[in-house]
């Protein structure tokens, strides 16, 4: 009985996990491109400023510095890919349902035990069906994958136009 | 004569013309036709200011750091951003049984996994179908606010008149014809309606008949009666309303839920039976994928002889998965 509890709560996890690491990976893509956008914009900031030519031999030679620090970070932040990342692979925080294990079915009496597998049961599919259910809306409708911002954007681009930052 | 013709048509073209927009403007919705906004959308001028509530409706922008829950003082469970309550859509607080905890998690991860860019409200279902609950209760509670409940299309006896038209079709009365499929079908829905027909006319004669009449349940069988409506009798419609106004407001809005997404009256008794209460006779115990199975017997062997067609039953059939499962989650009671 107790190899059936485990498999029932491992199944939980291993769904859990799944529909975790999607979330993660877009928030971590999300706030990527913020962190680029931004260090592009100071890029521009620095280059505005060099074209001063009465600045000193001095500054430029720092703001040239600062501009190759930037570009090697914005380099290495186009090259992160969350999809790649190790930690993804692990639960953010599993122990509130490790304890809930231990209290819903561990210690349950026998009578409601079928119940309350069958609900660990509903709560593996829930998440397993839900994360399927987003994948495919993804993968069929397009629009559905940018935000109001990158409409916008993407509206400028096509008559050769771009927004600010 | 050609001018007059004409102008006729001109007329003609206009009148429809504006019949046309006339009816674009007057589409609503079959069930609870007053609000046609989607759950936490307000649409309407009066509401379009933005406050410290309102906040993610309005923008859409994910703004908190943490999702946590708390166990109140009388031992309700709540889900808080940043240690505020989160709201539903009538700014009422999330709080809910504490022998729920496991869907108390659930909707803890639901909001941790957004995806901070945007929150769209369809992409919360058990958060949805919570606020759904806790609305309905709050509306028809003693100090219930009758301008919200008709905002929320929450009137008991309007809902209970809307669900009461699914029994007449329901999916688990009608019955294709021999001929289809080779019979493999008829065979199927015979093995799996048949028991659970008779399982519910039992149950509802049992507890819920006047004098404890018989229920019969009409049946749409395609060999038999062609094409036809099926309209259930007064004694069963009194019966299922009986049934409806025994169900406690969480337990409603979970039935109102799987009922859509079943098109089965009789799905939505099953799953009640067997997630919110603790003893269920056997003849009605199901699992949620054998309602699900019943629900889309047909589907089942259509995709199996024609194929899927993508973008339609692979996305139908999680949807169906994912919100029976959902309103099973926020319907199971331990005890």
């Amino acid at each position: 009985m107790s190899s059936v509890k485990l498999h029932s709560y491992k199944n939980f996890i291993k769904a859990l996990l799944k529909t975790e690491r999607r979330g993660r990976i877009q928030q971590l893509q999300n706030d990527n491109k913020r962190k680029i956008s931004i260090m592009t914009y100071e890029r521009m900031q620095i280059v505005r400023k060099q074209q001063f030519t009465n600045s000193s031999m001095e500054e430029q030679k720092k703001l040239i510095l600062q501009l190759n620090i930037l570009n090697q970070k914005i380099k290495s932040l186009k090259n992160y890919d969350p999809s790649n990342d190790k930690s993804l692979l692990f639960l953010k925080d599993s122990s509130p349902f490790k304890q809930l294990f231990q209290t819903d079915l561990i210690e349950s009496s026998n009578e409601s035990l079928h119940r309350v597998l069958e609900s660990w049961k509903d709560a593996t599919n829930f998440l397993d069906n839900q994360r399927e259910y987003d994948e495919l809306m993804e993968l069929y409708d397009l629009s559905n994958k940018f935000t109001q911002q990158e409409k916008i954007k993407a509206t400028a681009n096509r008559v050769g136009l771009d927004v600010p930052l | 004569m050609i001018s007059f013709a004409l102008k006729c048509n001109r007329s003609h073209l206009i009148a429809k013309s504006r019949l046309q927009i006339r009816s674009i403007s007057s589409i609503k919705p079959l069930l609870n036709s007053q609000n046609s906004s989607p759950l936490g959308v307000d649409r309407s001028i009066e509401s379009n200011v933005k406050y410290e509530t309102n906040r993610l409706a309005k923008n859409g922008k994910k703004f908190w750091n943490a999702v946590t829950l708390s166990v109140t003082h009388d031992k309700l469970i709540q889900l808080e951003l940043d240690g505020k309550a989160i709201k539903t859509p009538l700014g009422n607080k999330i709080v809910f049984d504490e022998n729920k905890k496991l869907l108390a998690l659930l909707l803890q991860k639901e909001w941790e996994t957004i995806p901070d860019s945007s929150v769209k409200q369809h992409a919360l279902p058990l958060t949805s179908l919570v606020s759904r609950c806790i609305d309905l209760e709050n509306t028809n509670g003693v100090n219930g606010d009758l301008e919200l409940r008709a905002k929320i299309g929450g009137d008991r006896d309007a809902i209970n008149k809307d669900l009461l038209r699914y029994l007449d079709t329901d999916t688990l009365l009608v019955f294709s014809p021999n001929a289809e499929y080779e019979g493999a079908l008829r065979t199927a829905q015979n093995d799996m309606y048949l028991p659970i027909i008779k399982a519910v006319e039992e149950y509802l004669t049992a507890n819920f008949s006047k004098d404890h009449k018989h229920i019969d349940l009409r049946v749409l069988d395609a060999d038999i009666h062609g094409l036809r409506g099926n309209i259930q009798n007064d004694t069963t419609k009194a019966a299922a309303t009986n049934y409806l106004n025994s169900l406690s407001l969480w337990n409603l809005a979970v039935f109102e839920k799987t009922v859509l997404s079943t098109k089965s009256f009789i799905c939505a008794i099953l799953l009640l039976e067997n997630k919110a209460q603790f003893n269920v006779s056997n003849n009605l115990k199901y699992s949620v994928d054998d309602i699900v199975r019943a629900s889309t017997l047909e589907t089942i062997y259509q995709t199996e002889r024609w194929g899927e067609v993508e973008d339609t039953h692979d996305i139908g059939k999680r949807n169906i998965k994912r919100n029976v499962n959902a309103a099973a989650l926020v319907a199971f009671n331990k005890k």
